[in-house]
């Protein structure tokens, strides 16, 4: 390890671990790229980090929530409620889960079930023909507007736009270009 | 009200401190002597408790009993070698050979991981871990620790060259 000094090794490590600045993290990939000694100094860290962030660090004892149980109530002073001990015999089982799902399913279901029918009005029950058939014409008009300022939008921006902010532009382009070729 | 915070707190923090013990005091039984002796702690303080503060207070006495602990029974000292409980389950039994070498050969990464980690003096094993394993930030273990952000990050770099060095020998 001759060549990496204290600093340089300081900033291996942090970069490794995800930790360095985006300099330094530059830095230090491109050195991963050139130096091999570097690179292998650097996944060196890079593994290690890797695996202590996804091994399984160590398990309790099933029956901890049990046994925390008991010590709670036996410790002087402290008397826990029914429901906290329920809770701790339960908690992280599936049951709490399951329960609540059961209990949503079943509040929909029922809902779905006992619900009162909702009397449905069509419009045709609400509104007379005329209005129906003046509604009917009054939407005609308003898209047939919009229809003509479209027209006339694609028109414009043929006329105007295309030829004169767009071609007109490019052919002088190209016209210097062949000259200067020329 | 008192017992929906405190299932709360036991649900989220359970784990990290029973973790956290483990790394520092090196045995199962006691770390969930400690782990349950935090829990009653928290129950007792439960009135006092404030939540914003809840984790760095965790922590904090997680340590201070795993400090008291390890005072206790003399062996607070730094780089110290010691297979734990857990490992001499998994390694030691009838059929296979007490040779230590070759119960190491046979273990996986991760294994020899956390041997190095609990071959890390106090200092460093308690920083690396909140860090590493326990994901608190350097703020939160420079405000457990009461120990300045600078010192963290420094104890950190420590701890992470010093388990690498170690891991080596293992290879």
């Amino acid at each position: 390890m001759h060549n990496i000094n204290e600093k340089l090794l300081n900033k291996i490590i942090t970069t490794a671990y995800g930790d360095g600045s985006i300099a330094d993290k530059i830095s230090i990939y491109a050195k991963v790229i050139t130096n091999g000694e570097i690179r292998k100094v650097f996944f060196e860290y890079r593994k290690t980090k890797r695996t202590i962030h996804t091994m399984k660090h160590f398990e309790m004892d099933p029956s901890f929530d049990l046994k925390l149980s008991e010590k709670l109530t036996k410790s002087k002073g402290s008397h826990i409620p029914l429901f906290a001990e329920l809770y701790l015999l339960f908690i992280e089982k599936p049951y709490v889960p399951s329960t609540a799902i059961l209990l949503i399913t079943a509040a929909i279901v029922g809902n779905l079930l006992f619900k009162s029918p909702v009397q449905q009005i069509t419009y045709k029950e609400r509104f007379t023909k005329a209005e129906i058939t003046e509604a009917n014409a009054q939407a005609k008009f308003a898209l047939a507007l919009v229809g003509d300022v479209l027209v006339q939008t694609k028109k414009e921006v043929a006329a105007e736009i295309m030829i004169k902010q767009v071609a007109e532009p490019i052919n002088e382009g190209l016209i210097i270009i062949n000259n200067l070729l020329n | 009200m008192k017992s929906i915070k405190f299932n709360y707190l036991i649900k989220n923090y359970k784990k990290d401190i029973y973790n956290f013990s483990f790394y520092l005091v090196k045995n199962k039984m006691d770390a969930e002597d400690i782990t349950q002796e935090v829990m009653i702690k928290i129950w007792e303080n439960m009135d006092n408790f404030k939540f914003s503060s809840a984790k760095v207070w965790i922590i904090r006495t997680t340590r201070n009993l795993c400090i008291d602990l390890l005072r206790k029974r003399k062996i607070y000292t730094n780089n110290e070698v010691e297979i734990d409980e857990q490992f001499e389950d998994e390694f030691f039994d009838n059929s296979s050979s007490n040779n230590p070498l070759k119960i190491l050969e046979s273990q996986s990464l991760s294994d020899k991981i956390k041997l190095a980690i609990q071959n890390l003096p106090e200092n460093l094993r308690t920083i690396f871990v909140l860090y590493e394993i326990n994901e608190l930030k350097y703020k939160e273990i420079a405000q457990t620790l009461d120990i300045p952000i600078n010192s963290v990050k420094v104890y950190l770099l420590r701890a992470r060259r010093m388990l690498q060095e170690d891991l080596k020998n293992y290879a």
